[in-house]
């Protein structure tokens, strides 16, 4: 009876709608795009490294877009990783895991390394930080994981989870 | 009187206002920890959530569920911006 007077009311526009706002998508969080991200980062400074041209134009072009791109990745890292940091993780998780403060500021510096420069060994040690951060976000939700080589280049080993088994 | 009729929209505050539920607010200037309040949020508008530090001007608040927005991102609001407190919830969807 109550219930059918408030949506009496509210179809007649006196009632106020208020959001008890969520983060859209809701509850959706997955580490996977930052893994594919600095795999990506990885991939770039090989493609850096390896790209050569006689046409030194092309060249810097090729660099030059590179660059952009590293960039665009590395930075897609550090957001993936702050919006499961900052929106996923409550006050109850983090106390059960209490590194990942540590964790996610590493992941912070090295993304931010392997835009200032193209050091080979940055970029994979931002994988494997992401990895590290993967396996954790995993645990988390009681899901397993385990490694393996992505399919595609550079080839490193990422973290996947064990999920419809 | 100032009093409000607000249906809840979304699950931030679930389970004591689940998306759809109707509750009764009335104005108030005064707001405590633990209450629970509407807003207007700068970004997101009109918001229901629950008072977790008040403080100088400003208050903070924060959603109940595991899937609300972080207190992070809601950020501290000027106490101006407290609309209404909750008096009771009329019908929870």
């Amino acid at each position: 009876m109550l219930h059918s007077v408030l949506k009496t009311l509210d179809r007649h526009g006196l009632v106020e709608a208020a959001s008890g706002h969520c983060d859209i998508p809701c509850g959706i969080y997955d580490p996977g795009p930052a893994l594919i991200a600095a795999v990506s980062v990885v991939r770039l400074m090989d493609i850096m490294r390896d790209g050569s041209s006689a046409d030194p134009v092309a060249l810097a072009n090729l660099h030059a877009r590179c660059v952009i791109r590293k960039e665009e990745e590395a930075e897609k890292v550090k957001q993936e990783i702050r919006v499961i940091w900052g929106d996923y993780f409550k006050p109850a998780l983090i106390e059960k895991h209490p590194n990942v403060h540590t964790l996610v500021h590493s992941i912070m510096a090295k993304a931010s390394a392997c835009k200032q420069d193209v050091h080979r060994e940055d970029g994979l040690a931002l994988v494997e930080l992401v990895n590290e951060f993967a396996t954790l976000f995993w645990e988390t939700k009681g899901v397993a994981t385990h490694k393996a080589t992505c399919p595609y280049p550079p080839q490193l080993e990422v973290v996947y989870p064990k999920l419809g088994g | 009187m100032g009093l409000r009729l607000v249906r809840a929209v979304g699950n931030s505050m679930a389970p004591r206002l689940p998306n759809g539920s109707y509750a009764l607010f009335r104005n108030a200037r005064r707001v405590s920890v633990g209450d629970t309040v509407l807003a207007d949020h700068p970004r997101f508008g009109a918001i229901i959530k629950t008072v977790t530090a008040v403080h100088g001007g400003g208050v903070e608040l924060a959603g109940a569920d595991p899937r609300s927005t972080a207190a992070e991102r809601l950020g501290p609001l000027p106490k101006s911006a407290v609309r209404a407190k909750l008096v009771c919830v009329l019908h929870r969807a």
